[in-house]
Protein backbone atom coordinates (compact mmCIF):
# COMPACT_ATOMS: atom_id res chain seq x y z
CA UNK A 1 0.00 0.00 0.00
CA UNK A 2 1.11 3.36 -0.90
CA UNK A 3 1.79 5.78 2.21
CA UNK A 4 -0.19 8.55 0.78
CA UNK A 5 -2.85 6.15 -0.16
CA UNK A 6 -3.14 5.33 3.62
CA UNK A 7 -2.30 8.47 5.76
CA UNK A 8 -5.62 10.72 6.51
CA UNK A 9 -7.70 7.33 6.46
CA UNK A 10 -9.80 6.79 9.23
CA UNK A 11 -9.00 4.68 12.32
CA UNK A 12 -11.79 2.48 13.56
CA UNK A 13 -12.32 1.15 16.70
CA UNK A 14 -12.57 -2.98 16.06
CA UNK A 15 -14.46 -3.28 19.51
CA UNK A 16 -16.41 -0.38 19.46
CA UNK A 17 -16.92 0.77 15.63
CA UNK A 18 -16.20 4.23 16.91
CA UNK A 19 -13.76 6.39 14.61
CA UNK A 20 -10.75 7.15 16.67
CA UNK A 21 -9.04 9.54 14.85
CA UNK A 22 -6.93 9.54 11.32
CA UNK A 23 -3.85 7.84 9.97
CA UNK A 24 -1.39 10.25 11.27
CA UNK A 25 1.72 8.35 10.12
CA UNK A 26 3.64 5.21 10.24
CA UNK A 27 6.48 4.59 13.27
CA UNK A 28 9.04 2.78 12.05
CA UNK A 29 12.21 1.30 13.95
CA UNK A 30 15.88 2.84 12.72
CA UNK A 31 18.10 1.21 11.10
CA UNK A 32 14.85 -1.12 10.45
CA UNK A 33 12.18 -1.49 7.66
CA UNK A 34 9.62 -2.76 10.55
CA UNK A 35 6.98 -0.55 11.74
CA UNK A 36 6.34 -0.89 15.06
CA UNK A 37 3.70 1.68 15.25
CA UNK A 38 0.69 3.59 13.56
CA UNK A 39 0.06 7.54 14.55
CA UNK A 40 -3.66 8.26 15.06
CA UNK A 41 -4.16 12.38 14.30
CA UNK A 42 -1.50 14.89 14.27
CA UNK A 43 0.19 17.64 17.02
CA UNK A 44 -0.72 17.86 20.21
CA UNK A 45 -3.49 15.46 20.45
CA UNK A 46 -2.05 12.83 18.39
CA UNK A 47 -1.74 9.07 19.87
CA UNK A 48 -0.12 5.71 19.03
CA UNK A 49 -0.55 2.43 18.57
CA UNK A 50 1.84 -0.17 18.40
CA UNK A 51 1.51 -2.57 15.79
CA UNK A 52 0.43 -5.41 17.16
CA UNK A 53 -2.78 -3.67 18.48
CA UNK A 54 -3.30 -3.42 14.41
CA UNK A 55 -5.83 -5.31 13.59
CA UNK A 56 -5.76 -4.50 9.45
CA UNK A 57 -5.09 -1.64 7.11
CA UNK A 58 -7.58 -1.59 4.56
CA UNK A 59 -8.78 0.61 1.41
CA UNK A 60 -11.16 2.03 3.60
CA UNK A 61 -10.31 1.89 7.00
CA UNK A 62 -7.92 1.01 9.66
CA UNK A 63 -8.62 -1.11 12.24
CA UNK A 64 -7.31 -1.40 15.89
CA UNK A 65 -8.85 -4.10 18.64
CA UNK A 66 -9.52 -1.37 20.94
CA UNK A 67 -9.21 2.45 22.00
CA UNK A 68 -8.12 1.97 25.41
CA UNK A 69 -4.61 0.48 22.97
CA UNK A 70 -3.65 4.37 22.23
CA UNK A 71 -1.28 6.00 24.10
CA UNK A 72 0.59 8.88 24.24
CA UNK A 73 4.42 9.11 22.35
CA UNK A 74 6.45 7.61 24.50
CA UNK A 75 9.55 8.66 22.86
CA UNK A 76 11.66 12.11 21.25
CA UNK A 77 11.15 10.11 17.88
CA UNK A 78 7.53 9.90 18.27
CA UNK A 79 7.14 13.41 19.99
CA UNK A 80 8.65 14.82 16.92
CA UNK A 81 6.37 12.88 14.41
CA UNK A 82 3.20 14.10 16.57
CA UNK A 83 4.75 17.48 15.20
CA UNK A 84 5.42 16.87 12.08
CA UNK A 85 8.90 16.82 12.09
CA UNK A 86 9.67 13.53 10.44
CA UNK A 87 7.15 13.07 8.04
CA UNK A 88 9.11 11.63 4.62
CA UNK A 89 7.12 13.39 1.97
CA UNK A 90 9.63 15.72 0.26
CA UNK A 91 12.87 14.87 2.32
CA UNK A 92 16.23 14.74 1.18
CA UNK A 93 17.23 11.28 0.48
CA UNK A 94 20.56 11.43 1.54
CA UNK A 95 23.32 8.43 1.13
CA UNK A 96 25.68 7.18 4.31
CA UNK A 97 28.14 8.64 1.61
CA UNK A 98 27.11 11.80 2.13
CA UNK A 99 25.79 12.58 -1.46
CA UNK A 100 22.19 13.33 -1.71
CA UNK A 101 19.39 11.27 -4.11
CA UNK A 102 16.37 13.26 -4.72
CA UNK A 103 13.39 13.74 -2.28
CA UNK A 104 10.88 11.05 -1.19
CA UNK A 105 7.55 11.44 -2.90
CA UNK A 106 5.87 7.96 -1.43
CA UNK A 107 6.69 4.95 0.81
CA UNK A 108 4.98 1.62 -0.02
CA UNK A 109 4.12 -0.18 2.79
CA UNK A 110 3.40 -4.11 3.64
CA UNK A 111 0.19 -3.79 5.13
CA UNK A 112 0.13 -7.25 6.22
CA UNK A 113 3.58 -7.52 7.81
CA UNK A 114 3.82 -3.94 8.89
CA UNK A 115 7.24 -3.34 7.08
CA UNK A 116 8.12 -0.72 4.46
CA UNK A 117 8.98 -2.10 0.61
CA UNK A 118 10.04 1.02 -1.39
CA UNK A 119 10.95 4.60 -0.99
CA UNK A 120 9.68 6.10 -4.03
CA UNK A 121 12.01 9.29 -4.89
CA UNK A 122 12.28 11.59 -7.69
CA UNK A 123 15.38 9.78 -8.88
CA UNK A 124 13.08 6.59 -8.87
CA UNK A 125 12.62 3.39 -6.23
CA UNK A 126 14.99 2.80 -3.49
CA UNK A 127 14.43 -0.69 -1.60
CA UNK A 128 13.81 0.05 1.95
CA UNK A 129 16.55 -2.62 3.18
CA UNK A 130 19.02 0.22 2.62
CA UNK A 131 17.05 2.43 4.89
CA UNK A 132 18.89 4.03 7.72
CA UNK A 133 16.34 6.32 9.15
CA UNK A 134 13.91 8.66 8.62
CA UNK A 135 15.28 12.03 9.98
CA UNK A 136 14.27 15.22 10.42
CA UNK A 137 16.83 16.70 8.17
CA UNK A 138 17.24 13.78 5.65
CA UNK A 139 16.29 10.31 5.35
CA UNK A 140 19.48 8.39 5.00
CA UNK A 141 20.43 5.27 3.62
CA UNK A 142 22.46 3.08 2.29
CA UNK A 143 24.60 3.58 -1.06
CA UNK A 144 23.35 2.39 -4.05
CA UNK A 145 25.20 -0.91 -4.31
CA UNK A 146 26.58 -1.40 -7.84
CA UNK A 147 24.35 -3.90 -9.02
CA UNK A 148 21.30 -2.90 -7.27
CA UNK A 149 18.91 -5.74 -7.13
CA UNK A 150 16.33 -6.15 -4.89
CA UNK A 151 17.64 -7.52 -1.20
CA UNK A 152 16.15 -10.47 -0.03
CA UNK A 153 13.31 -9.60 2.62
CA UNK A 154 14.45 -11.60 5.83
CA UNK A 155 14.07 -9.45 8.26
CA UNK A 156 11.63 -10.36 11.14
CA UNK A 157 8.94 -8.07 12.41
CA UNK A 158 9.10 -6.85 16.15
CA UNK B 1 34.76 5.24 3.20
CA UNK B 2 34.09 6.37 -0.91
CA UNK B 3 37.17 8.16 -2.07
CA UNK B 4 36.68 11.75 -3.98
CA UNK B 5 38.76 14.21 -4.84
CA UNK B 6 37.09 17.62 -3.82
CA UNK B 7 38.06 21.21 -3.36
CA UNK B 8 38.22 22.35 0.27
CA UNK B 9 36.02 25.08 -0.40
CA UNK B 10 33.07 22.58 -1.92
CA UNK B 11 33.37 21.17 1.77
CA UNK B 12 32.09 24.87 3.19
CA UNK B 13 28.85 25.16 3.93
CA UNK B 14 28.50 21.57 3.75
CA UNK B 15 25.69 20.24 6.53
CA UNK B 16 27.12 17.74 9.30
CA UNK B 17 24.14 15.19 9.22
CA UNK B 18 24.01 12.15 12.09
CA UNK B 19 23.69 8.66 9.87
CA UNK B 20 22.12 7.87 13.16
CA UNK B 21 19.15 9.98 13.23
CA UNK B 22 19.23 11.70 10.13
CA UNK B 23 19.80 14.96 11.91
CA UNK B 24 21.70 18.32 10.76
CA UNK B 25 23.40 19.03 13.74
CA UNK B 26 25.55 21.98 12.41
CA UNK B 27 27.41 23.54 9.04
CA UNK B 28 31.00 23.50 7.77
CA UNK B 29 32.19 26.85 8.73
CA UNK B 30 36.10 26.15 7.84
CA UNK B 31 38.76 23.25 6.83
CA UNK B 32 41.43 22.84 9.55
CA UNK B 33 44.62 22.36 7.40
CA UNK B 34 48.02 21.07 8.65
CA UNK B 35 50.34 21.90 6.25
CA UNK B 36 53.18 20.15 7.82
CA UNK B 37 50.97 17.08 7.96
CA UNK B 38 49.68 17.15 4.78
CA UNK B 39 46.19 16.65 6.16
CA UNK B 40 42.99 17.93 7.24
CA UNK B 41 42.77 17.61 10.72
CA UNK B 42 39.24 18.79 10.68
CA UNK B 43 36.50 21.46 10.57
CA UNK B 44 35.23 23.98 12.87
CA UNK B 45 31.60 24.29 12.54
CA UNK B 46 28.83 26.71 12.65
CA UNK B 47 25.32 26.20 14.05
CA UNK B 48 22.19 25.83 10.90
CA UNK B 49 19.29 27.65 11.39
CA UNK B 50 18.51 31.29 12.31
CA UNK B 51 20.37 31.52 15.29
CA UNK B 52 23.17 30.57 13.19
CA UNK B 53 27.11 31.51 14.97
CA UNK B 54 30.20 29.86 15.23
CA UNK B 55 29.79 26.08 17.50
CA UNK B 56 32.18 25.77 20.32
CA UNK B 57 33.26 22.10 19.24
CA UNK B 58 34.73 21.31 16.36
CA UNK B 59 34.93 18.23 14.40
CA UNK B 60 37.74 15.82 14.41
CA UNK B 61 38.87 14.63 10.80
CA UNK B 62 38.93 11.14 11.65
CA UNK B 63 34.82 11.42 13.45
CA UNK B 64 33.53 11.93 10.42
CA UNK B 65 31.98 8.78 8.17
CA UNK B 66 31.74 9.88 4.69
CA UNK B 67 32.00 13.76 2.97
CA UNK B 68 30.02 13.74 0.12
CA UNK B 69 28.43 15.76 -2.73
CA UNK B 70 25.74 17.52 -0.27
CA UNK B 71 26.77 16.23 3.29
CA UNK B 72 29.58 16.06 5.90
CA UNK B 73 28.35 12.25 7.52
CA UNK B 74 29.30 11.47 11.23
CA UNK B 75 27.97 8.74 13.22
CA UNK B 76 26.01 9.88 16.00
CA UNK B 77 26.05 13.83 17.16
CA UNK B 78 28.19 13.12 20.49
CA UNK B 79 31.37 13.29 17.98
CA UNK B 80 31.70 16.62 18.27
CA UNK B 81 33.78 17.14 20.72
CA UNK B 82 36.00 20.55 22.32
CA UNK B 83 38.59 17.30 23.45
CA UNK B 84 40.46 16.85 20.21
CA UNK B 85 44.06 18.51 19.25
CA UNK B 86 43.06 21.66 17.51
CA UNK B 87 39.98 22.94 19.70
CA UNK B 88 41.97 25.49 21.23
CA UNK B 89 43.67 26.43 17.89
CA UNK B 90 40.67 26.79 15.27
CA UNK B 91 41.60 31.26 14.89
CA UNK B 92 44.94 30.57 13.63
CA UNK B 93 44.22 26.81 11.55
CA UNK B 94 42.61 26.83 8.68
CA UNK B 95 43.41 26.97 4.67
CA UNK B 96 43.76 30.79 5.15
CA UNK B 97 47.08 29.92 6.46
CA UNK B 98 48.21 28.57 2.83
CA UNK B 99 45.47 30.62 0.98
CA UNK B 100 47.44 33.38 -1.25
CA UNK B 101 51.04 31.69 -0.58
CA UNK B 102 53.46 32.12 -3.91
CA UNK B 103 54.40 28.73 -5.46
CA UNK B 104 57.39 28.14 -6.65
CA UNK B 105 59.83 25.54 -8.28
CA UNK B 106 63.16 24.51 -6.85
CA UNK B 107 64.25 26.79 -9.96
CA UNK B 108 62.51 29.28 -8.35
CA UNK B 109 59.91 30.08 -11.08
CA UNK B 110 56.77 31.07 -9.83
CA UNK B 111 53.63 28.85 -10.69
CA UNK B 112 50.96 30.91 -8.97
CA UNK B 113 48.65 31.38 -6.08
CA UNK B 114 47.07 29.38 -4.00
CA UNK B 115 43.39 29.43 -4.05
CA UNK B 116 42.35 26.02 -2.61
CA UNK B 117 43.24 22.69 -1.40
CA UNK B 118 42.57 19.03 -3.13
CA UNK B 119 41.81 16.87 -0.57
CA UNK B 120 40.97 13.12 -0.71
CA UNK B 121 38.01 12.68 0.74
CA UNK B 122 38.35 9.00 2.74
CA UNK B 123 41.77 10.00 4.07
CA UNK B 124 41.70 13.56 4.74
CA UNK B 125 45.13 14.11 2.70
CA UNK B 126 45.77 17.43 0.73
CA UNK B 127 47.52 15.81 -2.64
CA UNK B 128 47.52 19.07 -4.29
CA UNK B 129 46.88 22.81 -4.58
CA UNK B 130 44.44 24.79 -6.89
CA UNK B 131 46.45 28.02 -8.12
CA UNK B 132 45.65 30.95 -9.68
CA UNK B 133 48.02 31.10 -12.38
CA UNK B 134 50.29 34.61 -12.68
CA UNK B 135 48.45 37.69 -14.87
CA UNK B 136 45.16 35.65 -15.85
CA UNK B 137 41.48 36.95 -14.64
CA UNK B 138 40.45 34.51 -11.45
CA UNK B 139 36.54 33.53 -13.68
CA UNK B 140 38.53 32.16 -16.21
CA UNK B 141 39.22 28.45 -15.35
CA UNK B 142 42.09 28.08 -18.01
CA UNK B 143 43.91 30.33 -15.68
CA UNK B 144 43.70 28.24 -12.59
CA UNK B 145 46.31 24.81 -12.47
CA UNK B 146 46.34 21.76 -9.91
CA UNK B 147 49.49 20.93 -8.56
CA UNK B 148 50.06 17.78 -6.87
CA UNK B 149 52.39 17.81 -4.05
CA UNK B 150 55.28 15.62 -2.78
CA UNK B 151 54.26 13.54 0.24
CA UNK B 152 56.72 16.14 2.57
CA UNK B 153 57.71 19.81 1.23
CA UNK B 154 58.69 22.74 1.88
CA UNK B 155 56.17 25.59 3.04
CA UNK B 156 56.92 28.61 4.81
CA UNK B 157 54.23 31.69 5.90
CA UNK B 158 53.86 32.80 2.37
CA UNK B 159 55.65 30.11 0.01
CA UNK B 160 55.64 26.62 -0.96
CA UNK B 161 58.32 25.16 -2.87
CA UNK B 162 57.56 22.09 -4.90
CA UNK B 163 60.14 20.45 -6.96
CA UNK B 164 61.20 21.50 -10.61
CA UNK B 165 59.51 18.29 -12.36
CA UNK B 166 55.97 19.08 -11.00
CA UNK B 167 55.11 20.61 -14.34
CA UNK B 168 54.78 17.75 -16.19
CA UNK B 169 51.99 16.52 -13.96
CA UNK B 170 49.96 19.69 -13.49
CA UNK B 171 46.38 19.55 -14.49
CA UNK B 172 43.17 22.14 -15.07
CA UNK B 173 40.48 19.85 -13.62
CA UNK B 174 39.99 17.04 -11.10
CA UNK B 175 39.41 14.30 -13.59
CA UNK B 176 42.70 12.24 -13.44
CA UNK B 177 44.23 14.86 -10.81
CA UNK B 178 44.89 11.64 -8.45
CA UNK B 179 46.20 9.67 -11.12
CA UNK B 180 48.73 12.78 -12.01
CA UNK B 181 49.96 13.28 -8.37
CA UNK B 182 50.52 9.22 -7.82
CA UNK B 183 52.63 9.41 -11.07
CA UNK B 184 54.64 12.86 -9.44
CA UNK B 185 54.95 10.74 -6.29
CA UNK B 186 56.33 7.77 -7.93
CA UNK B 187 58.61 9.90 -9.83
CA UNK B 188 60.26 11.50 -6.84
CA UNK B 189 60.60 8.21 -5.18
CA UNK B 190 62.85 7.34 -7.95
CA UNK B 191 66.83 7.02 -7.49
Amino acid sequence: MKYLDAIGQKVVSRATAETLGELGGLVVRPSTVAITALQVGTGRRARFVDWASVTGVGTAAVMVDDEAHLREPHDEREKAMANGDLDPIGRLVLSTAGNGAGTVTDLEFDELHGELRVLHTTEGPVDAARLHVIGPYAVVVDPKAPADAPAPRTREVG
Amino acid sequence: MENRLLLATDIIGLPVVTSQTGEAIAEIRDVVYAPDQGRVLGFTLNKRGFLAGRMRMPLAFDSTSAIGRDAVMVPMADVLSSDIPFAGDTESAGPRNVIGNDVLTEGGERLGTITDLVVASASGQVIGYKLQRDGGPPERASDHLLVPLPDTLAVSGENLVVPSTVMAFVRDDLVGFGAAVDAFRAQLERP
